[in-house]
Formats: structure tokens, sequence, C-alpha cells
């Protein structure tokens, strides 16, 4: 057991975790926070993206004892003061989402993609997201929606 | 209605969905709950 100390969208939690916790459980078994979401057990799917310290990273293949002392935004902290992010108003704008499974990991992907890179082409968008896998919309509306989010952030 | 068709139109459901809201069944958890879990046979002559 260790005490891990995480800042999670803002807010300092502090809790004891088994070693072997890993980061997707002690958000969504943990805090509740289950827009973070579970879709294979290979690492491949990308549904579980979070950021850990400003970059994504996949939640599941994370130790939450080995991030002890980070910050951590996960689809819930996105939207500040009610208000979508850019990139959250583009997917909706755009249909880029259907069932929605894969979806707040495609946005925490392609926030960070803008974040380290402005006006990406769309191969660059591909290339980025293929560690996120959607089953339902091709990926040609998730494309615009980056495409669109980058004109406004 | 005929000044929607062929107009844009957002989803209602999208906000939660992007907000990380949605409520699938993974999600829930309710009191009590019990989990089922499929054990298969390897091979139609298996004993397992």
């Amino acid at each position: 057991m260790k005490e891990v100390t995480l800042q999670i969208n803002g807010k300092k939690v502090t809790k004891q975790v088994e070693d072997h916790t890993i980061l997707s459980t002690f958000l969504r078994d943990g805090l509740n926070l289950t827009g973070t979401h579970i879709g294979c057990d290979t690492s491949q799917c990308g549904a579980c993206v979070v950021h850990v310290d400003g970059k994504s990273v996949k939640s599941c293949t994370v130790l939450a004892a080995d991030i002890d002392g980070s910050k951590v935004t996960t689809i819930e902290g996105l939207a500040t003061n009610g208000k979508m992010h850019p990139m959250q108003e583009a997917f909706k704008k755009l249909h880029g989402l259907q069932c929605g499974y894969c979806t707040p990991g495609m946005v925490m992907s392609a926030v960070d993609l803008l974040n380290q890179k402005k006006n990406p082409s769309d191969q660059e968008i591909r290339d980025w997201l293929e560690g996120n896998i959607c089953r339902c919309t091709g990926y040609q509306n998730i494309v615009a929606a980056v495409k669109e989010a980058s004109t406004k952030m | 209605m005929p000044s929607l068709v062929g107009s844009r139109v957002e989803r209602k459901e999208d906000k939660k969905f992007l907000t990380g809201k949605g409520r699938y069944t993974a999600d829930i958890t309710l009191a009590n709950q019990t989990y089922a879990i499929f054990i298969r046979i390897s091979s139609r002559k298996s004993r397992d």
C-alpha cells in the first residue's frame, strides 16, 4: 500500500492505494470519475486517455503510485465553469461522435495534439490519433472536428 | 416542419458524452450488484 497524492482536475486528492492500482481504476472506482473508459485490455484502444502533467497518456497503462504528486486532467475537467472546451464544442458541432464511448479518450488525445502543434494536417491528425480506436464514425468527422478546434485554440 | 429538412441539427445527447457524463453499463454501480462471468468450454470433448 502506498499513500498517493494527485491533483485531479484541480482538486487535491490523497488516498491509500495498492501498488498495483492502475490509474484508470483509481479514477473510475476510487473517485467515480467514470468519463474515462476502458475499451480493451491491451493498451490499444485509447478510450482511457487522460492528461498527466499536461501530456496525454493511456491511464490503463499507468500505475497510480508511479505518478504520485502529478496533476491529472480527465474529460470531466476539460470544461471550465460549465463552458465546454473548444475541442468539445467542435466535436458536438461536427458530429465527431456517435455512441460516445471512444470520445473522452479521443478528445483528450486531440487536445494534447493541438497543445503541441498548431494547425496539424489531416494526416498528422490521423497519425496522432492512431492510438484511439473508434468503431462508429469512420474517423471522418473526428478529423474535421480536430481541424475546426485548431482554428479556435 | 419543412424548415428543418436539410438543416444542420446538433444532437441532444452529445454534451453528456463529451463531458464524461455518459452512463454506460460499466459506469453504473447499484447496491448489492452482482456480476456474470462466462466460462467457455475449450473443446467439444472437454470436461472442463
